[in-house]
C-alpha cells in the first residue's frame, strides 16, 4: 500500500508541483461548489516568510485557474508580517482580506473583532462541499489553536510543535542515549560535546534551545519545561503563578540546558531562525525545534545532514512531557470586501489536495495526509512518533491558547526568561516579574 | 550725508559695510552649503526608508499585471515603515500615480483624496525637496524595472528642526563673529586712519586756513613720504606760488584802482552829461509847449473874438484859416507832448464813470463838420447792449475815437465812415463788459504788407504823400499805445488798397457803473449861459494881450479886473485890496506863479477868495506842485466857456439852458445869436461854400425841425449876413471849446 502511494506521489504531486505546467484540477472540481462564483476578483493575501507559506507561492496559479480569483501573494519576514497584519487589522482598511495567524494573536484579533467567523462559510453549500472539505481530517489540537470562545476564526495550514531534533549519526558515534528527560538532556549535551571537542569536532556544538527574549521566543519552549515540571504560567483564575517551585525548578534545569558548556556562543539570546540554520547546516548536534522544521532538512539539497537526524518528543518532567503546538492558520479580515473569495482560497489552501501538494514544503494539520504522504515518505520514525503525539497530546499553555494578554504577559515572562539565562537568580527574577504580570493583568 | 560725513566715519563705514557684505555672503554661502548637505541626508534616510518598499513593489509587480493592485497595498507597508521611522522624524509617506493621485498612504484614510496644499509635486518629480517650513518632502520614483516609466513616485515627509537650529546657530555664530570682527576692524582703522591720514590732513587743512587768511610763512610738515606728504609738498609749493602770486596781484590791484576810479569819473561824468541832456529836452519839450501855447493862446483867442465880431466874408474866410491852422498846430504839439509822456512812461489813466453813448455821439458831433466837407456820410452805431455808464478813462478813450476817426474821414475821399460802439462779454454777476470801438470807411484802404507798420511811430502808409495828407505819423502810435494803456487791443482790416479800411478797438473787462455825479454837473455845460454877479477880478499875466484875452472872453459879465504884471505886483494890489477871484499865469518874470501862490498862501491863510491858475505849462510837476495851493489848474489855450464854468464854481452866478436874450440878460448887442452846436456847424460850412440856397434851405429846416417856434420870433427880422456872422462866431466858440477840453 505504501508502496502505491509513494508511487503515487512521485508520479502525481510532481506534475502538480511544476507552477507553470497545466495543472489537472479535477482534485478541487470534484468538490461540490461553484469555484467560478468569484471570477475576476482580486485578493490580497498576506503570508509569512515560514516555509509552509514558500511552497504555496507555486501553486497559486492553480488556485487563480481553478477560480478565477486573481491573487496578490505578499510575503513577509515574521515581524513584519505581524506589524501589517495589526495595521490593516486595527485600521479597518481590507487591504489584506486573507491573514495568516498564530494562536497568540489570535485572541487580541477576536477581542477587537478584526476576524471574521468562518464557521458560517464552512456551512454554506454554496460555498463549502464537506463531503469534499473533510474538515473533521483536520487535528483537533490544531483546530483548538483556531477558534476562540467556540468560535472558529481561522483554519490551520501548518501544524507544528517543539519537539527535539538530534543528530543521530553523533549520538550513536559517540553511544549516547537519546535524552529523555531535562536532565538528561543536560547530562547529554556535556558527555556529547566533550566527545565532540575529543573527536575533533569542536565546531558542532551538542545543545542549543531558544533563548532570545520574544513573546513567541523562547516562551515556546520554557513554557513546555514549566509545565512538564508541574508549574504553569497562570492558574484557573489567570493568576500568574510563574514562581512557583516547579517553575523555579524547570527554570533552573531550562537555564542549564541552554548555557555553560556544551552551548554554542551567545546561547542566550538565540532566535530560533538562528537554530535552524545552525542545524540545518550541522553546527548543532541536538536542539528544540518546531516540529515541521523537517521541510527544510529533508533532502540534499536543503541541508548536508539531510540523512542524519531524527527527531523526538519533547523531554519527559516529573509532571509528565509537554510542548507547545502552534499552527499557522489562515484568517479572513472582517473588513474585507471579497469575504466569500477569500474562504475559496482557505478552502483550496487547507484542503487535501493542496496539502498534497505542499508535502515538501508544510506540516500540514491534517492527519490523513501525514498518514498518506509523509509516514511512507519520511525516514525519520523518532519525528512521526512525534508528530503523532503532537496530534494526539499537544496541547498548549492557557496563556498560549488565545489568550488576548499574551502578547503583553508574554514579553514580560520571555525577558525574566532571557535574564536568568545570563545568570539572574532564579526566584528572585521570577517572583519580581510575577508582580510585574500581575499589574498588567489587573490592568489589561 | 555721507558726503558731509568725515573721512574717518566713510573710512570706519566702508570698512563696516565690507565686513558685513563679506561675512554675509560667507554666512549664506555656509547656510547653503549646510542645507544641501542636510537635504542629501534627508535624501539619504528617505532611499533607506522607502528601500524595502522600492523592492516590495518590483517584487509583487513580477507576479501581478496590476500596477494599480500592487501601489495600492503599499499604503500598509507605508504604514509599518512610517512607524518603525517615526523617530527619525518621518511625518508621512505615501505613493502617488502619474496621476498624482494618493493611491498608498501610511494614514489609509488619505487613499484617494487629493495631496494636500503646499506640496509641491512637479518639483519633487524633478528631483527637488519640497519645503515648508521645518517639513521636506522627498520623491522616489517608482520602478517595477529597469526598463519601463516609472509607474508613480514614493513620497517621504520628514519633520527635520536640526537645519532650522543649524542655521539660527549659523546666524548667532556670524552676527557674534561680526561683532567682534567690527569692533577689533573700528578700533584699527581708527588708530590707524587717525595717525596716518586725519591727523596730517588737519594739520594740512589749518595749514590752508592759515594760508587763506594770508599767512604764507606758516611752516609745512612734509616729513612724511606717502600720499599724504606728497600732498604736503604740494601744498608747500602751491603755498609759494600763492606768495608769489599775492605779490604781484597787489600791483595788479592798484592799477585796477587806479583805472576803476578813473572809469568811474568818467561814467559819471558822461551819466551827468546824459541826465543834463535828458533834462535839457525835457524841459526843451516843456519851455517848447509852454512857449507855442503861450501865443497860440492869444491867437486862438483873438481870432475866435475877431471871428464873432468880423462881417466881412473875406476876413473871416482869413479868421477861419488862422483859427484852423493853429488848431492844427495844437494839435500836433499835443500829439508830440502825448508821444513823449507815453514814451517816457508818464502817460497815466483815470479811470472815472462816463457814459459811452454820449461820447459817441460828442465824437459825430466833432467830426459831422469835416465829412459834410468832404461830401462823405457820417454814420453812428450804438448797440443796445452797451451800459449806460463805464468805468474808464473817457478822455483817452475820447482820444482813439477822435484819432481813428479824424485819420478815417481824412482818407475817404467819397462814401462813408461809420463809427460802431458795442459791448460784449457781458458778465452781470462781476457787472464787467467788454468794450468794442470800430471806425470803417470806404477809403482808400491799407495794404496787407502795411497794416503792421502804420501803427510804427512815423510811420505813414507808403506811396502816401504827406502833403496830401499832412500829420506827423504819430496818430496811430499814439493811438495804439493808449489803446495799451487802456488794457486794451487794436487791430486793423483792410481788404486792400481802395477797398476801405476798419479799425476796431476792444477794451475788455470794463466795470458796469452807475452815473457820476460830478459828471452830471458838468454835462451839457457847453451849452449854458452864465450870469454872474458883480465881481473884482484881479489878472496876473506878464503878457498883456494874454490879460486882454481874458478880459475880452469875460466882457459881456458885470466884472471889475485889476492887472498886475507878475507875482509882486499881484501881492502889492493884494496889500491894498480885496478881490473876488484871482486869475494868475505860472510863469513870469520877478516873481511866478508858484511863488505867488505860496505867498499868498502864506500871507492870508483865511483868504476867502479863490486863485485859479492859468498855464501854458505841460509839465506834470507844474500840476502836482500848485494843485494844493489853488483851487483850479486850466490848461492854456482855454477857451471861454471852459474858463466860465470853472469860474460859476467859485463865483455867485444865475446858469440856464436858455440862450441869453441881449436885451433880457442885460447882454452886448454883439453877442450873437446861440443855436443848437449841429445847425451851426451845417450853417457855417454853407457859409463857407458860399452856398446861399443851401444856406436857405439850412433855416428852413432849423426852422421846421428844431426851434421853430423861436426862430418863427425871431429869424425873419434877421439879415442873412447877419445869420452867418453869429452861425460862424457860435461855431468857433464850440471848436475852441473842444479842442481847450481835449488838451
Amino acid at each position: 500500500m505504501k508502496l502505491i502511494l509513494l508511487l503515487l506521489l512521485f508520479t502525481t504531486i510532481p506534475c502538480l508541483a511544476n507552477s507553470r505546467e497545466p495543472v489537472d484540477l479535477s482534485h478541487w472540481q470534484s468538490a461540490s461548489i461553484d469555484w467560478e462564483q468569484f471570477q475576476g476578483t482580486r485578493l490580497t493575501v498576506l503570508a509569512d516568510a515560514q516555509p509552509a507559506f514558500a511552497a504555496l507561492a507555486p501553486y497559486l496559479h492553480v488556485f487563480e485557474s481553478l477560480t478565477g480569483i486573481k491573487v496578490g501573494y505578499i510575503r513577509a519576514e515574521q515581524a513584519d508580517m505581524r506589524k501589517r497584519r495589526e495595521i490593516d487589522l486595527a485600521s479597518g482598511s481590507g487591504l489584506y482580506d486573507v491573514v495568516p495567524i498564530g494562536v497568540t494573536f489570535l485572541g487580541r484579533a477576536h477581542q477587537n473583532q478584526w476576524l471574521a467567523p468562518l464557521q458560517p462559510f464552512l456551512d454554506d453549500p454554496l460555498l463549502t462541499d464537506p463531503q469534499w472539505y473533510l474538515f473533521d481530517d483536520l487535528s483537533p489540537n490544531s483546530l483548538r489553536l483556531c477558534t476562540i470562545d467556540q468560535t472558529l476564526l481561522s483554519i490551520p495550514f501548518d501544524f507544528s510543535a517543539p519537539v527535539l531534533f538530534y543528530r543521530k549519526d553523533l549520538f550513536q558515534r559517540f553511544n549516547i542515549a537519546v535524552p529523555d528527560t531535562y536532565e538528561e538532556v543536560v547530562i547529554a549535551k556535556r558527555q556529547l560535546q566533550k566527545a565532540l571537542d575529543k573527536a575533533g569536532m569542536g565546531d558542532i556544538y551538542a545543545f542549543a534551545s531558544r533563548t532570545r527574549a520574544g513573546a513567541g521566543l523562547n516562551t515556546w519552549t520554557v513554557i513546555p519545561a514549566i509545565r512538564a515540571y508541574g508549574g504553569e504560567v497562570l492558574d484557573q483564575n489567570k493568576r500568574p503563578v510563574f514562581n512557583s517551585p516547579e517553575a523555579v525548578a524547570a527554570l533552573t534545569i531550562y537555564r542549564d540546558m541552554v548555557t555553560g558548556y556544551g552551548s554554542p556562543p551567545n546561547s542566550q539570546l538565540l532566535h530560533f531562525y538562528e537554530l535552524r540554520e545552525m542545524f540545518k547546516t550541522g553546527k548543532l548536534a541536538s536542539v528544540f525545534l518546531a516540529s515541521h522544521f523537517f521541510n527544510e532538512i529533508d533532502t540534499p539539497e536543503k541541508s548536508p545532514i539531510w540523512d542524519k537526524w531524527d527527531a523526538v518528543r519533547m523531554p519527559r518532567g516529573p509532571a509528565g512531557r509537554e510542548t507547545s503546538p502552534w499552527a499557522w492558520a489562515f484568517a479572513i479580515n472582517a473588513h474585507s470586501e471579497h469575504k466569500g473569495a477569500a474562504w475559496l482560497f482557505i478552502q483550496w489552501a487547507t484542503s487535501e489536495p493542496t496539502a498534497k501538494l505542499l508535502n515538501t514544503g508544510g506540516s500540514p494539520a491534517r492527519q490523513k495526509v501525514w498518514q498518506s504522504e509523509y509516514f511512507s515518505r519520511l525516514n525519520t520514525q523518532g519525528l512521526l512518533d512525534a508528530v503523532n503525539w503532537i496530534f494526539e497530546s499537544g496541547t498548549n499553555s492557557s496563556i498560549q491558547s488565545g489568550m488576548p494578554e499574551f502578547p503583553v504577559v508574554g514579553q514580560h515572562i520571555s525577558v525574566a526568561f532571557n535574564q536568568i539565562f545570563f545568570g539572574a537568580d532564579v526566584q528572585t527574577t521570577l517572583d519580581q516579574t510575577v508582580l510585574e504580570v500581575e499589574k498588567v493583568m489587573a490592568s489589561q | 550725508m555721507i558726503r558731509e560725513s568725515k573721512i574717518l566715519a566713510r573710512l570706519m563705514l566702508i570698512v563696516s559695510g565690507v565686513m558685513f557684505i563679506v561675512l554675509s555672503a560667507s554666512t549664506v554661502v555656509f547656510i547653503k552649503e549646510v542645507r544641501s548637505e542636510h537635504i542629501q541626508n534627508l535624501r539619504t534616510a528617505a532611499d533607506n526608508v522607502v528601500a524595502p518598499m522600492l523592492k516590495e513593489i518590483r517584487n509583487l509587480a513580477q507576479t501581478s499585471d496590476n500596477i494599480d493592485w500592487v501601489l495600492k497595498v503599499q499604503s500598509i507597508n507605508a504604514r509599518r515603515l512610517y512607524e518603525d521611522h517615526d523617530s527619525s522624524g518621518v511625518i508621512e509617506i505615501l505613493i502617488l500615480d502619474q496621476e498624482n493621485r494618493i493611491v498608498a498612504h501610511n494614514d489609509i484614510s488619505l487613499v484617494g483624496k487629493p495631496i494636500r496644499e503646499g506640496l509641491n509635486v512637479r518639483s519633487i518629480r524633478n528631483g527637488s525637496i519640497s519645503n515648508e517650513g521645518e517639513k521636506y518632502w522627498i520623491g522616489d520614483p517608482v520602478y517595477v524595472d529597469s526598463q519601463s516609466e516609472p509607474v508613480g513616485i514614493v513620497i517621504v515627509g520628514f519633520h527635520d528642526a536640526d537645519l532650522r537650529h543649524h542655521v539660527i546657530t549659523v546666524l548667532q555664530t556670524a552676527a557674534t563673529l561680526f561683532l567682534i570682527f567690527f569692533m577689533l576692524a573700528l578700533g584699527l582703522t581708527y588708530f590707524f586712519v587717525t595717525r596716518q591720514i586725519t591727523r596730517p590732513i588737519i594739520q594740512l587743512v589749518e595749514t590752508s586756513k592759515a594760508i587763506s587768511a594770508g599767512d604764507y610763512e606758516r611752516p609745512v610738515d612734509v616729513s612724511s613720504l606717502d600720499e599724504i606728504g606728497d600732498l604736503a609738498r604740494s601744498m608747500q609749493q602751491l603755498q609759494a606760488a600763492i606768495r608769489d602770486k599775492v605779490a604781484d596781484l597787489e600791483g595788479y590791484k592798484a592799477q585796477l584802482e587806479e583805472e576803476v576810479k578813473k572809469r568811474t569819473g568818467e561814467y559819471l561824468a558822461a551819466k551827468e552829461e546824459a541826465e543834463d541832456s535828458n533834462r535839457a529836452k525835457s524841459r526843451f519839450l516843456a519851455n517848447m509847449s509852454h512857449e507855442l501855447r503861450t501865443p497860440l493862446n492869444a491867437v486862438l483867442g483873438f481870432s475866435e473874438i475877431l471871428h464873432a465880431q468880423e462881417s466881412s466874408k473875406e476876413k473871416l474866410n482869413y479868421l477861419s484859416s488862422i483859427n484852423s491852422a493853429g488848431n492844427t498846430l495844437l494839435a500836433l504839439i499835443n500829439e508830440v507832448l502825448d508821444f513823449s509822456k507815453i514814451e517816457s512812461g508818464k502817460m497815466e489813466v483815470q479811470y472815472a464813470p462816463f457814459s459811452p453813448r454820449e461820447l459817441l455821439n460828442e465824437v459825430r458831433t466833432m467830426f459831422e463838420q469835416r465829412a459834410a466837407e468832404k461830401d462823405i456820410r457820417l454814420l453812428t452805431h450804438c448797440s443796445r447792449e452797451l451800459p449806460d455808464y463805464l468805468l474808464c478813462d473817457a478822455f483817452r478813450l475820447k482820444q482813439v475815437m477822435m484819432n481813428l476817426c479824424s485819420n478815417a474821414i481824412k482818407f475817404t475821399s467819397e462814401g462813408q465812415v461809420t463809427l460802431n460802439l458795442d459791448a460784449y462779454d457781458l458778465k452781470l454777476q462781476d457787472q464787467r463788459v467788454t468794450l468794442v470801438f470800430s471806425v470803417e470807411d470806404t477809403g482808400k484802404g491799407i495794404p496787407e504788407d502795411q497794416q503792421e507798420a502804420i501803427f510804427s511811430a512815423f510811420e505813414q502808409v507808403k506811396g502816401q504823400q504827406a502833403s496830401e495828407y499832412g500829420g506827423t505819423g504819430l496818430g496811430l502810435a499814439i493811438t495804439q499805445r493808449l489803446v495799451g494803456l487802456l488794457n486794451g487791443k487794436i487791430r486793423v482790416e483792410s481788404q486792400g488798397a481802395g477797398q476801405g479800411a476798419a479799425f476796431i478797438v476792444t477794451i475788455p473787462d470794463l466795470e458796469i457803473t452807475d452815473r457820476d455825479p460830478l459828471q452830471d454837473g458838468l454835462a451839457g455845460s457847453e451849452d449854458k449861459q452864465y450870469r454872474f454877479a458883480p465881481a473884482t477880478i484881479l489878472l496876473v499875466d506878464d503878457i498883456q494881450y494874454n490879460r486882454d484875452l481874458v478880459m475880452t472872453f469875460l466882457s459881456g459879465q458885470p466884472f471889475r479886473f485889476l492887472q498886475a504884471n507878475d507875482g509882486k505886483e499881484a501881492l502889492d494890489i493884494l496889500g491894498e485890496s480885496t478881490p473876488d477871484l484871482i486869475l494868475t499865469d505860472l510863469k513870469m518874470p520877478t516873481m511866478d506863479g508858484h511863488q505867488l501862490l505860496k505867498e499868498i498862501n502864506q500871507r492870508y491863510p483865511q483868504r476867502s477868495y479863490p486863485v485859479m491858475l492859468l498855464t501854458a505849462s505841460v509839465q506834470d510837476s507844474d500840476v502836482r506842485e500848485n494843485a494844493g495851493l489853488c483851487e483850479e489848474i486850466l490848461c492854456k489855450p482855454v477857451c471861454r466857456s471852459a474858463l466860465m464854468a470853472a469860474m460859476a464854481r467859485y463865483l455867485r452866478v444865475e446858469v440856464t439852458d436858455k440862450p441869453l436874450d441881449p436885451v433880457e440878460d442885460g447882454l452886448p448887442a454883439d453877442s450873437g445869436l446861440i443855436l443848437p452846436e449841429s445847425q451851426a456847424q451845417k450853417l457855417l460850412l454853407l457859409a463857407q461854400q458860399g452856398d446861399i440856397s443851401g444856406l436857405e434851405t439850412a433855416v428852413e429846416e432849423i426852422e421846421e425841425i428844431h426851434t421853430r417856434q423861436w426862430y418863427q420870433e425871431h429869424v425873419a427880422d434877421f439879415k442873412l449876413d447877419d445869420i452867418i456872422r453869429r452861425s460862424g462866431k457860435l461855431l468857433q466858440e464850440l471848436e475852441s471849446g473842444e479842442k481847450a477840453r481835449s488838451d
